[in-house]
């Protein structure tokens, strides 16, 4: 297991590295000037040249680029140029409501796909199977633009159940959960689905039914422990996505999240704050894969992991 | 499976994001965006200057038409051309009880003109020599040389003396409210100053929340989780706006200035006839007819309003006339090859954003243009690549829009040759000595009556060339819940009269934040 950790360690660096210097080039490589965005179109020329050279902006992009790594290893990201403050700050404050989120959206994608998924293929071919079809195609071709405003007209103009936007208490997470959840749900129920009809024909299964366990059992703990490792992988990977990619979601429902602080953080030209967006979306990444192939061992106990 | 359970009370736990209730009676007011800084002295955006002055007291505040007003000025004097002095009222407090004087006033304007500050607004004081403070409520500005916009340069919030530099909480202001709280990109709270010094808001607290998304905006105004919406209501969601019980939309003339630019540069567009014909083939009575709904009003002027006192109504006019337009292509040296068929005079490149008002607009004109032989490729880009692209020139056309403009001396700015990017906002390199002439000596005159007649000059020479083609001033349009009463527009788009409305009958939809 330790030999495991050291090894997925020593990749987990350079792919984090790898993604934050592909970052750190292409956003300087686009046009636009983050001085004249703090500044304004109207500020003097001198200013700006002071500026510049205030936030090493006027050096050359190699020993910018040597400045901010050494910053990433010292655990200083430097000011955001929109908030000036901490970018480390800025992003910490929005790390709760997009984790908020993530888990919710996780959470209801869980419980729609999982069950939705058994019972699909357990009634194979059946109008509950048709209809499981349904709604997977519903799912991910409902795009969260339209399903969020059709849920808050539903729920929150409708029948008054939930805010329509912002964060705070539970009831605000449903709407927001739901519209980032459904499309998940979509691919993992039918990822549960395959998978579990795949291990539906396997022998090991008649082996315990013979043992005269009950259907309940065969299907709960033989055959879907087993049908749920290709569903982790794509959980684990869809959760990092879901951390980092619900920047349509959060702003329909007015979400702070990360999300949309990269969006303002590319049209402001903010360098710092666009970095460390990206470093937190990739360590998060890799770590939510790594977490995900230590699930795999605790939902099949005969993987094990070798240094 | 059931251990996945486990993550509900986590989920339950992280749920409990900010929530509240604010006591009394307020207004919930929706933004399309976010604030960077409410610090007057780094404040730059739009946003943070219309909500400014609820904080902030300055010694002069623009009216209702864009007019200046003395505010923590009790009176002020020009004694000569280059010195303005002002006393200030007496008794005004900061909101942490502190008085307002004239160290001051003289503090917030020192800091902004000190470039170890980097204040982006130190350029508007580039004529100030000095501030000296005369007593405890007078202070005298005395400046380098004349330069009769000064005035419009203390619009400034003044803040107490010492007040630290680039921290989360801005400085405490002496206005009408008190900030309470501020999370970027989520939501503003202002509370009710008592001792603000024109009297107490009859409010009790501002609540301003950040709704990026069009849709979310309509639809929180119409579930009520908002009471005001200023000029962020798209002109297709006015209909659906004015069906919501209980809820007014206003509208009112605005100086917001939509114009076509060119680059003066390019061997097609830098021809005066090729943008007298544009200008001829546009028809922007129509464009506001149909794709603005009646929200903007054809623009007669350039770049000012009739609401300016600057401002020229008798120059050239480009009324929609596309045999004219033909002809003025015709006189450029570009015939068109085949008559209506479909070879085109030339093509030209169109730049826009990827707004999508901005891009139905482009499209429209882009048809307008095809029935005079001249082909348009609409290229919409993201803000801050577009905005690149025009200030270094690369473009041949391109649609922007003027905001807020009150000082006439923006001419300066937008015409002299003094003034291409990065030193000003002349981004068509438009260069032509009459009207250099004509922007310096009107800087230097004290007098408003040659000041005018030299602006309506500019003004002509500026239309007569087809400099921009001008297309529309845009409406301010507010959505407002009918409770509330005494709310005003301000041409600007400032928030200056929530200081002043209150509710009628004492009823208010809610006074919970979300």
């Amino acid at each position: 297991m330790r030999g495991f950790f050291l090894r997925r360690s020593a990749i987990l660096i350079p792919t984090v590295m790898g993604a934050i210097t592909l970052v750190f080039f292409f956003i300087h490589m686009i046009p636009g000037d983050p001085v004249e965005v703090m500044l304004g179109e109207t500020a003097q020329q001198a200013d700006k040249e002071t500026l510049r050279e205030e936030l090493g902006l006027n050096l050359p992009l190699h020993i910018q680029y040597g400045r901010f790594i050494k910053g990433v290893v010292q655990g200083d990201l430097g000011d955001s140029y929109f908030y000036r403050r901490p970018v480390t700050r800025v992003i910490a404050e929005r790390v709760p409501a997009t984790i908020e989120l993530a888990l919710a959206a996780f959470l209801v994608a869980g419980i729609i796909a999982i069950p939705l998924g058994i019972v699909s293929a357990l009634r194979e071919g059946t109008v509950l199977d048709n209809a499981s079809v349904l709604f997977s195609l519903l799912g991910v071709s409902m795009p969260n633009f339209w399903l969020g405003p059709l849920l808050i007209i539903l729920f929150s103009i409708e029948l008054g159940w939930f805010p329509v936007s912002g964060r705070g208490g539970v009831g605000s997470l449903v709407l927001p959960a739901i519209t980032l959840g459904t499309a998940l749900a979509a691919i993992l129920s039918r990822m549960t689905r395959s998978s579990l009809l795949e291990r539906l024909g396997e022998d090991y299964l008649n082996v315990a039914r013979a043992k005269g366990l009950s259907e309940w059992k065969v299907i709960m703990k033989h055959a879907l422990r087993n049908a749920l490792i290709p569903v982790i992988t794509v959980m684990g990977l869809q959760f990092g996505a879901l951390l980092s990619g619900a920047i349509i979601t959060e702003n329909v429902f007015s979400w702070p999240g990360i999300g949309t602080l990269l969006i303002n953080a590319i049209e402001a030209r903010d360098y710092p704050l666009v970095q460390g967006c990206v470093l937190f979306i990739s360590l998060s990444y890799v770590l939510v894969n790594l977490l995900t192939d230590i699930l795999y061992g605790w939902v099949d106990p005969r993987i094990r992991f070798r240094g | 499976m059931s251990r996945f359970i486990l993550i509900l009370p986590l989920l339950l736990l992280l749920a409990c994001g900010p929530s509240g209730t604010l006591p009394g009676k307020g207004i919930r007011v929706g933004l399309d965006g976010s604030i960077s800084t409410l610090d007057p002295r780094f404040a730059v955006g739009a946003r943070a200057s219309r909500i400014g002055p609820l904080i902030y007291s300055s010694l002069f505040q623009l009216d209702e038409k864009g007019r200046l007003t003395p505010d923590l000025a009790r009176t002020w004097f020009q004694l000569d051309e280059v010195t303005y002095l002002f006393r200030l009222h007496k008794g005004v407090c900061f909101h942490d009880g502190r008085e307002v004087t004239a160290e001051d006033v003289q503090a917030t304007f020192s800091f902004i003109m000190d470039p170890r500050n980097g204040s982006p607004k130190r350029g508007s004081y580039e004529s100030v020599r000095r501030i000296e403070v005369i007593d405890r409520y007078s202070v005298r500005f005395i400046l380098k040389e004349i330069y009769v916009s000064f005035p419009y340069a203390l619009t400034v919030g003044i803040v107490p003396k010492g007040s630290p530099f680039r921290r989360k909480s801005p400085p405490v202001g002496s206005g009408p409210f008190r900030l309470q709280v501020w999370r970027p990109g989520e939501e503003v709270v202002l509370v009710a100053n008592p001792n603000y010094f024109e009297g107490r808001p009859r409010l009790d607290w501002v609540h301003f929340r950040i709704l990026a998304n069009t849709t979310t905006r309509l639809l929180e105004m119409k579930k009520g989780g908002i009471d005001l919406l200023q000029n962020c209501v798209p002109a297709y969601a006015v209909k659906f706006m004015r069906r919501i019980p209980g809820v007014r939309v206003i509208k009112e003339r605005g100086i917001t200035y939509q114009y076509l630019g060119y680059n003066m540069t390019d061997p097609i567009v830098g021809h005066k006839e090729v943008r007298q014909a544009i200008s001829h083939a546009i028809d922007s009575d129509a464009i506001i007819t149909h794709t603005l709904k009646g929200l903007a009003v054809e623009a007669d002027g350039v770049v000012l309003s009739p609401l300016n006192w600057a401002y020229e109504g008798d120059v050239s006019r480009y009324d929609y006339d596309p045999k004219r337009a033909k002809e003025f292509l015709d006189a450029a040296g570009f015939p068109d090859p085949d008559g209506d068929g479909p070879c085109m005079r030339f093509s030209l490149s169109f730049k826009t954003s990827t707004d999508m008002e901005s891009r139905e607009i482009a499209q429209v004109i882009k048809g307008y243009l095809k029935r005079v032989g001249v082909g348009l490729e609409v290229r919409s880009f993201e803000w801050g690549t577009f905005f690149d692209d025009i200030k270094k020139g690369n473009f041949q056309v391109y649609s922007l829009r003027w905001i807020g403009v009150v000082d006439p001396d923006i001419f300066y700015y937008l015409f002299h040759s003094s003034s291409f990017p990065p030193n000003g906002a002349n981004r068509g390199r438009y260069r032509n000595p009459e009207v250099d002439r004509l922007l310096e000596e009107s800087r230097r005159s004290a007098d408003k009556g040659r000041r005018k007649r030299l602006y309506s000059r500019i003004q002509k020479i500026l239309a007569e060339n087809a400099v921009y083609t001008s297309l529309w001033y845009r409406d301010n349009l507010v959505v407002i819940r009918e409770v509330f009463k005494g709310f005003q527009i301000y041409a600007g788009g400032e928030y200056t009269s929530l200081k002043d409305i209150y509710i009628e009958g004492g009823e208010v939809a809610s006074s919970s934040r979300p």
